[in-house]
């Protein structure tokens, strides 16, 4: 729930509550008010009766009273005069009436009578009806402008807000430009700002300095590697060596060069980490992969793999560095080749702008995007270095391309797509 | 051959001077750039060159060369692995360009196939005994009778002739077979499979069997026994 919608309904239905108790509150209180008044003017004309001394009560009567001589009932109540309200139908149009009635005993020519001395209430009822509508509606309407103006104030100084999550939400520890978050007059959001912008530079002067890191120990690390290589080799062409010490230092060579292979990964990755390449070209994908097929003859022959294509246009071109797109193809062939099977396939496609290679294998260990994640491979590939997939993911964002793996069984799918 | 080595790094330099020397070349050392400009000044017949240099570039190096000799092969060694300064690098006029770190027999046959490029024009008749390969025509000879090859038992029969009496690993055999593209998914078998043909082929035509397994952990070509 947004904080808006949130703010508003508590003000809402805290307003609604009050203002109900506060309606009820008033429409008694006037309900009590007018039937005071109502009892006054009824007492006032008892007492009017009483000092004419005169039987004559339809002088005294006031056009809205209606006057009832009783004398059959005897008063038997302890009080001077009893008010009740009554209904009586008939008076008009057979409707119901309400009354309110006086009733007090008298005496005349030695004869006690009953007086029912009865006003109407329907003027003042209707006079009740108004103002209770009165005491409802003005409120509602009140509140309601009074709840559209502060959400719309509210929303204005809340906008600040949004766009700092907006902003935040877009933020990428690649990309260069700082977070730039619009300035606001309300103070929280000032203090925000101020945290926000600080931690964006601490978190891209890590990464800064992480990279850097990385680059340098990979740089490093080569021409040590190129030492212990060159050593072996050495050490491997010394003659009165035993079996066992030829199958150590060879297998040493071996390892040396895995992990300068896994080494130079690193150093391109944090290459493309730093951004250094920028010199965008057209690229057409179709002839890159076509030309590399040519380089890699000799992995048909082992596997004996067949290679499809399914092309809509002679062309793919994407927009990127050329040297990238380079390793883009180099790396999703080898990634189809190396995880293929003995006789089995893979598929060019490309349709609608979008690539699609497709190979068959085993089933993956991966069924989404994971597969990218550096340092992933399935358990059985002694040669992956588990790192091709990330460069190619790299390349990718750099690149503005989309790239999505999809797994079905035994049948792997790349799909990329420039945006 | 003359061959000048332009490296930094005294423990490579000494390994591959004492390789380079074993195969019977005379060579030169420069461990920077400014001795290395000075020293092209003589006429090399190869030049091993590193790029990264502590007092610059060594493709400095390289633009003086091609100046001044246009007869010197260069092969740039780099521990850069960059599809740009690769491309750089060939195309200020380089012959070939090697990764670091490399084994010797890897250098040593790309240095024989440029010696072939540039001072035989390509061609040239490597003998070993009874064994003839001629490098212009890719064909190979046992005791003057033709032996069909294929393409890539050819290429190993070159190499295995490039680094006699070395030790040579699988995977420096794969490596070299599928330039660079090792990691793509060659298997041992692969390599297997293949120098378990070129040598039935040789054996046939009744050339004696140099190819010599070490342990199962690579092979030498060698008339040892």
């Amino acid at each position: 729930m947004k904080l808006l919608t949130k703010t508003g309904l508590n003000f809402i239905s805290a307003s609604v509550f009050f203002f109900l108790i506060g309606s009820l509150g008033g429409y008694y209180f006037i309900r009590f008010a007018v039937n005071r008044s109502l009892n006054n003017e009824l007492l006032w004309v008892r007492d009017h009766v009483f000092h004419n001394d005169s039987m004559d009560i339809n002088k005294a009567s006031i056009s809205y009273l209606d006057i009832q001589l009783d004398s059959t009932s005897l008063w038997t109540y302890s009080e001077d005069y009893l008010l009740t309200d009554t209904i009586l139908t008939g008076q008009h149009n057979d409707k119901p009436e309400f009354f309110r009635c006086l009733k007090f005993p008298i005496k005349q020519k030695n004869q006690w009578y009953t007086v029912h001395l009865m006003r109407s209430t329907t003027a003042s009822d209707l006079l009740i009806m108004k103002f209770t509508l009165m005491l409802t509606i003005f409120p509602i309407a009140f509140f309601l402008i009074l709840y559209l103006v502060n959400r719309q104030t509210t929303k204005y100084s809340l906008a600040v807000f949004y766009d700092t999550i907006r902003k935040l939400k877009t933020f990428d520890v690649h990309k260069d430009n700082s977070l730039e978050l619009l300035t606001s007059d309300v103070d929280e959001f000032e203090q925000l700002k101020e945290v926000f912008s600080a931690m964006d530079q601490k978190i891209k002067d890590d990464y800064e300095r992480l990279k850097q890191y990385v680059e340098n120990t990979s740089h490093e690390l080569q021409t040590p590697l190129a030492i212990i290589t060159s050593r072996l080799d050495e050490l491997l062409q010394s003659p009165n060596l035993s079996e066992e010490q030829i199958k150590l230092v060879a297998g040493l060579l071996d390892t040396t060069g895995r992990l300068s292979k896994v080494n130079q990964s690193l150093i391109f990755l944090a290459k493309l980490d730093n951004r250094l390449f920028k010199e965008v070209k057209n690229i057409d994908l179709v002839d890159l992969i076509k030309l590399q097929l040519t380089m890699f003859e000799s992995l048909y022959e082992e596997k004996n793999l067949k290679v499809d294509f399914d092309l809509d246009s002679d062309t793919l071109v994407f927009k990127m560095d050329a040297s990238l797109g380079h390793t883009l193809i180099q790396n999703l062939l080898k990634n189809a080749f190396r995880h293929n099977v003995t006789n089995g396939y893979i598929k060019i496609t490309t349709t609608n702008n979008e690539l699609r290679i497709e190979n068959s294998g085993e089933a993956s260990q991966f069924t989404n995007d994971e597969i990218f994640d550096r340092f992933r491979k399935g358990a059985s590939s002694k040669y992956s270095l588990g790192i091709g997939l990330s460069i190619v993911k790299r390349i990718c964002e750099i690149s503005n391309i989309s790239i999505h793996y999809k797994a079905f069984d035994e049948k792997h799918v790349f799909t990329l797509k420039q945006q | 051959m003359k061959i000048l080595v332009v490296e930094d790094e005294a423990e490579l330099a000494h390994g591959l001077i004492k390789n380079l020397e074993l195969e019977g070349h005379i060579v030169e050392l420069c461990t920077n750039l400014q001795t290395a400009l000075i020293t092209v000044e003589n006429h090399f017949d190869i030049i091993v060159l590193d790029i990264n240099l502590p007092d610059g570039s060594g493709l400095e190096v390289l633009r003086r060369v091609k100046r001044l000799h246009h007869q010197t092969g260069i092969i740039i060694v780099s521990a850069r692995d960059s599809v740009d300064n690769k491309v750089e690098g060939l195309e200020l006029g380089a012959d070939d360009y090697l990764i670091k770190p490399f084994q010797f027999a890897e250098l040593n046959a790309r240095l024989k196939s440029l010696v072939r490029r540039v001072h035989f024009q390509g061609s040239e008749i490597i003998t070993y005994h009874e064994l003839e390969v001629n490098s212009s025509t890719l064909e190979t000879y046992v005791n003057s009778t033709k032996v069909e090859l294929t393409k890539r038992e050819y290429d190993l029969l070159i190499y295995f002739l490039a680094n006699k009496n070395r030790v040579l690993t699988k995977a420096g055999i794969a490596e070299h077979i599928s330039k660079g593209y090792m990691d793509y998914g060659f298997s041992d078998d692969y390599i297997y499979t293949h120098i378990k043909n070129l040598k039935k082929k040789l054996l046939k035509s009744g050339c004696k069997d140099y190819i010599k397994n070490v342990y199962g952990v690579g092979y030498k070509f060698t008339d040892e026994n």
